[in-house]
């Protein structure tokens, strides 16, 4: 903006008015930019919400200033700074809180903003920001408070007029946000500037506007936003066609592993997944030349089970649903026929978490999309979950995370993510595998979620496995190298022979259930599993065990009782 | 007690001291706090700890696979005391989870201490 079109009309003293017109331009402002500086946020924590918590804790701060009947500058500051405190979000709302609560110690007592006075308050809302942590890192908001505080002093030196010192203030405040990269190591790998720098940039950007009245704020936009009501936009589709194809290799092409296939085909669009064995591969690729692909295949050897989706067309069809889902039942014939046509796929996605390929087979046999790898002394990150639940198609998705450590990871990826991501809080695999056979893609997903979550708690589950220390629980000495049968999560019996142990927790807990599953693991060959179903099946009277080969490894048994 | 866990190559173990560094960094780098305090509070003085021992205030819990943490903060006046306590845990457990791949159980937060800046 130029500084010399306002200059002829110099401006040294605001009066309460004019101030809260440039807050309310401010706010909306930060509303504007709060998308934007959301997608910036990688540093504290990544959960892209801080543009969305510095909107709201502002909006707060306003919202305390329009209750004023007053229009003298202390009492509306120190307004602001009380709503900032009460309202702040997040770490960088506590920051602009601090912020503005220096802001308004400065202006004790004053009625009308001088120029000097606003210089001073920049000031101070730095320095008292500073003050708020025993480690300031720099190439952050206080960073960006800093250096805008020393714009306003040296423009203060050279012009006494609002316009110039605000936009001197503007203009450093900038340089040094986007320094910001140089500063914060995360900032630079992510390619973003800091994202609490953009938002006081934003409100330093919206003061000026308000005082040139180059913007109206609308008084609708000063009603409270509920957080939840946020929703990025949705990703453009790069590539059009999923394509997923089957080859039977060619004989000379069996020593061209997956590896190669995948390095082959990778600059040919996203979303590559090639998996396969012997000489089977199945190749399932994101791209905008199916063509390609097919020929591709053809080279390697004979192709089969091909599908070619257009996704675009999907997605402007999944919209459409969606409107007429709005639109109610008013023309239900027609909309029904519709909706067949478009449904492709399952409305909701599965993701769940397991060790051993006998037990991801039968997740996937029961409708699991997405199995993450992972379980007792293998947790899968946050970041898998993450990125499973963006690979799904499906806009809801339920996670089973079947290890009590898991759950937390799970939990914290779907409040992460923008779609709607429920966890049942699975402990183990029986329990998820119950929870699968009441799924139901008619009802919405929170009913799914109740009545999963019912559902588990009428499964008991016992598992065994070995000690890996020394210790005691309950009464129970165990020693390093002990079998150890778990019934429900807890320790119960301590033994050293799988077998026996079994038994024992049998004896102690069985209470006539009449499902019977077990799941053995990677030690256990099917001879021995047999021995046992036949042992208990005559010790206990009991009708029918079912016997599934889990592959699971540290769990010899995993069994469940319904 | 120390944290460990296996992959296929071998047994990974975690000292305690080495989570309570962390998550005690972890936590100075949130945004309102400005100290910790040692554990010991039954002399009922907060005081403020230096960089070398912060981890006195950090108290490691490892119970059956289990990490629970208690952290002994200082806050800084003026703040939302609320809304600090629980960026600190989002921070620790996020900064857990992302550097050593540890899902964090529990984290308590004890407010031991208001400071009041050179204002105010």
């Amino acid at each position: 903006m130029s500084v010399n079109e306002d200059r002829h009309n110099l401006k040294t003293v605001i009066d309460g008015k004019t101030f809260k017109n440039m807050l309310f331009t401010s706010l909306m402002t930060l509303k504007e930019q709060k998308s934007l500086i959301d997608s910036l946020n990688v540093f504290p924590v990544p959960d892209g919400d801080t543009g969305t918590n510095m909107y709201l804790t502002y909006l707060e701060a306003i919202n305390e200033v329009k209750k004023l009947d007053s229009h003298k500058i202390d009492r509306m500051t120190s307004a602001l700074a009380k709503g900032a405190l009460m309202g702040a979000r997040g770490n960088s709302g506590v920051i602009l809180s601090q912020l503005l609560r220096g802001f308004s110690q400065a202006l004790k007592d004053k009625s009308d903003l001088t120029t000097v006075d606003l210089v001073k308050a920049l000031r101070k809302a730095s320095e008292v920001a500073y003050q708020g942590v025993l480690k300031p890192v720099e190439g952050t908001i206080l960073t960006v408070s800093r250096k805008a505080a020393s714009g306003a002093e040296a423009a203060l030196k050279t012009g006494d007029d609002f316009y110039y010192i605000l936009a001197t203030t503007i203009d450093y405040a900038r340089k040094a946000l986007n320094q910001t990269p140089e500063q914060l190591p995360a900032l630079k790998e992510a390619e973003v500037v800091d994202a609490g720098g953009q938002g006081y940039l934003s409100i330093l950007e919206g003061m000026l506007a308000g005082l040139q009245g180059k913007k109206k704020y609308h008084q609708v936009d000063l009603e409270i936003v509920k957080p939840k009501t946020y929703k990025k936009p949705e990703e453009e589709i790069k590539y059009t066609y999923c394509t997923q194809l089957l080859i039977n290799m060619n004989d000379n092409n069996r020593s061209k592993n997956i590896d190669e296939i995948r390095n082959d085909l990778q600059n040919y669009g996203d979303s590559l997944m090639v998996v396969g064995a012997d000489n089977i591969v199945k190749i399932h690729i994101h791209t905008n030349h199916p063509g390609v692909i097919l020929e591709y295949g053809l080279k390697r050897g004979n192709i089969n089970d091909i599908e070619i989706d257009n996704m675009k067309l999907q997605s402007e069809e999944k919209r459409k649903k969606e409107e007429e889902k709005q639109r109610q039942e008013f023309n239900n014939k027609s909309n029904d026929e519709l909706y067949d046509k478009v449904k492709v796929k399952k409305d909701k996605g599965i993701i769940a978490v397991t060790q051993g390929n006998g037990l991801k087979k039968i997740l996937n046999d029961l409708g699991v999309d997405k199995v993450i790898d992972g379980g007792q002394s293998m947790n899968p990150s946050t970041n898998q979950f993450v990125e499973a639940v963006k690979k799904l198609d499906s806009s809801k998705i339920i996670i089973l995370p079947n290890n009590k450590n898991v759950i937390s990871a799970a939990k914290q990826a779907a409040s992460l993510s923008d779609k709607d991501v429920e966890v049942v809080s699975t402990k183990n695999i029986p329990q998820a595998i119950s929870a699968l056979l009441v799924f139901n893609d008619e009802v919405s997903l929170d009913e799914l979620k109740e009545a999963m979550e019912m559902e588990i708690e009428n499964v008991k589950t016992v598992e065994i496995t070995t000690a890996v220390k020394n210790s005691k629980v309950k009464g129970l000495e165990i020693k390093k190298g002990n079998i150890i049968g778990i019934i429900d999560s807890m320790i119960e019996i301590v033994g050293n022979d799988y077998k026996q142990v079994v038994i024992d927790l049998f004896d102690k807990c069985w209470e006539e259930e009449e499902l019977i599953t077990i799941y053995y693991g990677q030690d256990i060959n099917e001879e021995d599993a047999e021995n046992l179903k036949a042992e208990l099946m005559e010790r206990f009277d009991i009708d029918e065990i079912e016997v599934y080969r889990g592959e699971q490894p540290l769990y010899p048994y995993i069994i469940s009782m319904e | 007690m120390e944290k460990e866990w296996t992959n296929e190559y071998g047994k990974i173990t975690i000292a305690q001291e080495v989570i309570a560094k962390i998550a005690g960094l972890a936590a100075m780098e949130c945004y309102g706090l400005v100290g910790m305090s040692s554990r010991n509070m039954q002399d009922g003085i907060a005081d403020l700890l230096g960089w070398d021992n912060l981890t006195k205030g950090v108290l490691v819990d490892i119970k059956d696979d289990q990490v629970s943490l208690e952290l002994n903060i200082i806050v800084e006046y003026g703040t939302n005391i609320q809304e600090v306590a629980n960026n600190v845990v989002e921070r620790v457990r996020y900064i857990l989870q992302e550097k050593i791949g540890i899902n964090v159980d529990k984290i308590n937060i004890n407010v031991q201490g208001v400071r009041v800046g050179n204002v105010g």
